[in-house]
């Protein structure tokens, strides 16, 4: 150290002259808000105020494109969505005996003319039917296809969450070991979710086809011309699981990465512990590895539930809602209702229960991991 | 582990990796194949194989047929344009979140950290009659005028996305591991809040940033639910709702394979190059959501 | 060049205020350092002259200009944080020039002003490397070079050394010395290590829950602490205490009963305080002599004995008390034996039920001022 620093020192730093002192707080205020509002913004306009909207709309008959005042309509949409009711309806009888049709089944009167004439009635329409002996049961809503699509939309994500999370819990024990080229296959299990939705529907639509398709083909391959063609898409039965499948099959390659994360935050001394008192494959499996991925299980479970709520696109591609309504699901019928009927109102309000029941799931996630603490 | 254990555990993955790859080879290879062929190859091992008379034939038809260049036009430009921006606009909230005292700053981070619970479907219906009253800057004769509606452009499909909750989060958590002393000695340096930003939060959050890059391109280059709704003209159309309307019309298989591999090509390119920040980045977000 | 002037400095986080009312006069060219507890303020009171702290009240004044209210980057300071804060993905060049870089200074007068800093420290060599492929001594370099390329009145070191090595330690305070030597800036270092405090300051302040208990230089420091706290806390190792009960008083002198029962007086500025019952005494471990030759002898029991070569220390119990001895190293105590010390009276501190001193200040000899001769920095 035995420079000259006399240079150094003839440039001194800006310091202001006396008097002239720069504020400390405000700039920086002026920075944050600055910083923060493109963002803000962006958030208020697209998100917060569209859902204050969809809740406001909600009460009134808005139309996308009307010339029309729109009116405050409290809770007919509400109404119109949710109003279940039913009716036993006695078969047609001629003095005691009871009228059959062709097939030997009873004969009922018109339940469209009992529903115009009854004002309990007002404004429903057949949702199901069942048999009970001779009478029947009748449930009627005020807009079937809406309760059908909540029901689809239910039945959906009751098949699909087991199948994907088991999948995806399977894959991910596959993955788990010390084997060469692993990641390689980590990598194709992976590769069908950075595919888009619509053109695996699409490509899967092929598979499903009736005649031309790959699966009838296995399957009577396989069952020797026992088991006929599926009509996969086509049929009210099978259509709603083929979307199942398939949706799994995307979407399974995600779950898979986080069981594959909670796996490794197993501690290896957990195994040894169990391989010293005994414990076989399938002990170790059920005593260490199944209870140490707890959270992640539930993690994964909700996670994939909201996101099955959802479903939409498949639908859309493959099957349009049909057949006979087996596949329309609640964001399709609000898609449908909200745009391409112009209803805006009432797909708000559809929009509104969806939200509110992915709440609902949400909230049971935040209960659950707050309890036992995280 | 023994030959025969490890040989049984290869044979289950690649069962498995058979089942996985198959409708991705399937429509690759398929594309590449004239429609007799496709079908004659359906039910054995040549489905996924590139055998017999390949050609270009499909694409061709399907460019000729269709309007996909255009289409594949707008998804680049949705794609790029709400990435770009959504890195900026979102990394910069983050940055004041995490770094700067301000009051107001606790409530506006619960916000940003509650609204992620809501899903786009959740919004897409108010938020069509949102953009269709919102009026948008176009030419017309040199001039620029006011447009009723954002229906049916290119920014409906970009600006309602750039802000982003999720990726407002994953920002913080990362710079929220960043040590505050180098902003104090920025300060002392003389820099303003910008500059640290862009000097030493940025060059410093290179995971993060092709984190957010890749999980919003992936996002918005699949888009489907909302750009069906929002654009009816052919102008303005991205990839997935234009592979949806092919597929409606009368063409042979190979043609509709085609078109899903052209679409989907940019996506595998990516993700292969890519590999292992992707499934990071996927895994970290699932785990951080 | 720079005075440093702290007036009524208070620091308060709503309701709980931290520093309580801070004055404190720096001339220009001392080097200065905050010392005390963990707790104590000492980096808050750093962090608000250096303006990454803002003063809830009272004033700071450099160079007569009032800074209170001024920005940071603009109060002409510089400092060498604790982590050193590097930034990793530039070079050591483009690190040091980043100040001057915001400031818009001309690219030739950036370099120069890095050329020379670095030509200080010796740093030539390493200007294109990044901080990850420096030593840990090579980066605190670094960030010293960057605070002089900013040329600032003040400097400010905030705990500079507590990440190095002990070898590297004492090595880096000498260099400091050396570099405050030649640049001749005010500067104010902060430390919780008192033998950095003591080795290196020109003034220290001791700090202890917000207020400042002592400056004074080193030696003031260590023959005239003004209370317990900054005698217990000043010298390694510590100062020996025992409580004694009194037995007399007078303007003048206290007679006092040690812990063993034996009596002595000792002189002492009284005044015309009231009656007291019991003080403290204090004797440092240096201060006790082996033998049985000073004016007070003691017995104690020796429990260990640590010797290091140059220098033993004792372990000992005295009346039930706990004491050091720090003997010369060929010392014969052995550990379990019965063993007498002594020691002088004039070098005695005597400390009141409160704490504070109650023997006059002794003259303290002037600290000769460090000598520059041609000497490398390695």
């Amino acid at each position: 150290m035995n420079a000259d620093t006399s240079a150094l020192k003839g440039a001194a730093l800006p310091t202001p002259s006396s008097g002239a002192a720069e504020p400390y707080r405000p700039p920086r205020r002026r920075y944050v808000f600055l910083l923060s509002t493109p963002a803000l913004l962006g958030l208020f306009m697209f998100l917060i105020l569209p859902f204050l909207m969809a809740v406001v709309m909600s009460f009134t008959d808005q139309r996308l494109l009307s010339p029309n005042e729109t009116e405050w309509v409290g809770l007919r949409n509400y109404d119109r969505l949710l109003s279940v009711n039913w009716l036993v309806q006695e078969p047609v009888a001629d003095n005691g005996v009871v009228q059959r049709d062709a097939d030997g089944e009873p004969t009922y009167p018109r339940l469209r003319t009992l529903l115009r004439q009854d004002p309990a009635y007002e404004g429903y329409k057949e949702l199901t039917s069942w048999q009970l002996g001779d009478k029947r049961l009748v449930v009627l809503a005020k807009d079937p296809l809406f309760i059908k699509s909540f029901l689809n939309t239910l039945q959906f994500v009751l098949l699909v969450v087991p199948l994907q999370c088991g999948m995806a819990l399977g894959l991910a024990l596959l993955i788990n070991r010390q084997l060469k080229g692993i990641y390689l296959f980590r990598t194709i299990f992976f590769s069908p979710v950075v595919t888009s939705i619509v053109v695996v529907s699409i490509v899967w639509s092929f598979l499903y086809h009736r005649d031309l398709g790959l699966f009838n083909h296995y399957l009577q391959a396989m069952s020797f011309g026992l088991i006929g063609p599926i009509d996969w898409l086509g049929d009210p039965e099978w259509a709603m699981p083929s979307i199942v499948l398939m949706s799994a099959w995307q979407a399974a390659g995600v779950q898979m990465l986080i069981f594959l994360a909670g796996l490794q935050g197993i501690s290896a001394d957990l195994y040894e512990a169990a391989e010293l008192d005994g414990a076989g494959t399938w002990s170790k499996f059920w005593h260490v590895t199944l209870p140490g991925l707890k959270n992640t299980t539930v993690f994964v479970i909700i996670s994939t539930t909201i996101q099955a709520f959802g479903l939409f696109t498949q639908v859309d591609v493959m099957t349009r809602g049909g057949p006979q309504g087996s596949t329309s699901t609640v964001m399709y019928h609000a898609v449908t209702k909200g745009f391409r009927e112009q209803d805006i109102a009432y797909g708000s309000a559809i929009s509104v229960i969806f939200f509110l029941v992915i709440l609902a799931i949400a909230l049971l996630q935040k209960r659950f991991f707050d309890k036992r603490g995280g | 582990m023994t030959q025969l254990k490890k040989l049984g555990w290869y044979l289950l993955l690649i069962a498995f990796g058979y089942v996985f790859l198959f409708p991705l080879l399937f429509m690759l290879v398929s594309s590449l194949k004239p429609e007799q062929e496709i079908f004659a190859d359906l039910y054995s091992i040549r489905a996924i194989l590139p055998v017999g008379e390949l050609s270009l034939e499909n694409y061709r038809q399907v460019f000729a047929k269709s309007d996909i260049l255009l289409y594949f036009r707008n998804s680049v430009l949705i794609t790029s344009g709400t990435v770009v921006l959504g890195l900026f606009v979102n990394s910069l909230l983050a940055f004041t979140l995490s770094r700067m005292e301000w009051s107001g700053r606790k409530y506006v981070l619960s916000a940003v950290i509650a609204l992620m619970i809501i899903p786009l479907e959740a919004i897409v219906v108010p938020l069509l009659l949102l953009v269709s009253k919102l009026p948008t800057i176009g030419w017309e004769q040199g001039m620029m005028v006011l447009k009723g509606s954002w229906l049916n452009t290119l920014e409906v499909q970009i600006l309602p996305f750039v802000a982003n909750s999720f990726f407002i989060f994953l920002f913080y958590q990362f710079f929220r591991d960043i040590p505050k002393d180098f902003d104090e000695a920025a300060e002392l340096d003389g820099a303003t809040p910008f500059q640290i930003y862009r000097h030493i939060i940025v060059p410093m959050s290179g995971p993060v940033f092709a984190t957010v890059a890749i999980l919003h391109f992936l996002l918005m280059w699949n888009q489907y639910i909302w750009p069906i709704m929002a654009v009816q003209g052919e102008d303005a159309r991205p990839v997935m709702p234009g592979i949806q309307i092919f597929f409606g019309r009368q063409v042979g298989w190979g043609e509709i394979m085609a078109y899903a591999s052209f679409v989907t090509l940019p996506v595998l390119a990516v993700f292969l190059a890519f590999q292992k920040m992707f499934v990071r980045s996927l895994a970290g977000a699932g785990i951080k959501g | 060049m720079a005075d440093l002037k702290l007036t009524k400095v208070f620091k308060r986080y709503g309701d709980l205020e931290t520093i309580h009312g801070i004055d404190l006069d720096i001339n220009d060219g001392e080097f200065v350092v905050f010392v005390g507890p963990s707790g104590c303020g000492k980096s808050t009171l750093l962090r608000m002259i250096a303006g990454l702290e803002q003063i809830s009240e009272g004033d700071i004044h450099i160079d007569d200009e009032c800074m209170t209210e001024v920005a940071a980057s603009r109060r002409g300071v510089a400092m060498v944080f604790q982590s050193y804060a590097l930034y990793p993905h530039m070079s050591v060049r483009e690190n040091m020039a980043f100040g001057l870089k915001m400031a818009k200074t001309p690219k030739a007068e950036i370099k120069r002003r890095v050329d020379e800093a670095a030509q200080i420290l010796q740093l030539e060599a390493l200007l294109d490397r990044k901080p990850k492929a420096l030593s840990g001594g090579q980066r605190q370099r670094v960030a010293i070079g960057r605070t002089i390329v900013r040329n600032p009145k003040v400097f400010l070191f905030d705990e500079p050394l507590s990440n190095l090595d002990a070898e590297l330690r004492v090595q880096m305070r000498v260099e400091i010395a050396k570099l405050h030597a030649q640049l001749k800036n005010t500067m104010v270092y902060v430390t919780h290590d008192q033998t950095e405090a003591m080795t290196m300051a020109d003034k220290i302040v001791v700090l202890r829950a917000g207020n400042i208990e002592q400056v004074g230089s080193p030696l003031q420091l260590y023959l005239n602490p003004v209370n317990e706290f900054v005698a217990g806390f000043i010298g390694s190792p510590r100062m020996n205490f025992f409580e004694c009960d009194v037995t007399g008083q007078s303007a003048n002198a206290l007679q006092l009963r040690l812990p063993c029962g034996r009596e002595v007086e000792l002189e002492a500025d009284i005044g015309s305080a009231p009656p007291m019952t019991r003080v403290k005494l204090g004797i440092r471990p240096e201060h006790l002599q082996e033998e049985a030759s000073g004016e007070v002898p003691i017995g104690v029991d020796v429990d260990v004995v640590e010797h290091l070569g140059g220098t033993t220390y004792v372990y000992a119990r005295y009346a039930e008390k706990e004491l050091i001895l720090q003997a010369g190293g060929l010392s014969k105590i052995q550990p379990g034996q019965r063993c007498d010390l002594s020691f002088n009276l004039d070098q005695c501190h005597l400390f009141d039920c409160n704490g504070l001193s109650l023997r006059s200040a002794k003259p303290v000899p002037e600290k000769a001022p460090l000598q520059l001769k041609q000497v490398q920095v390695g």
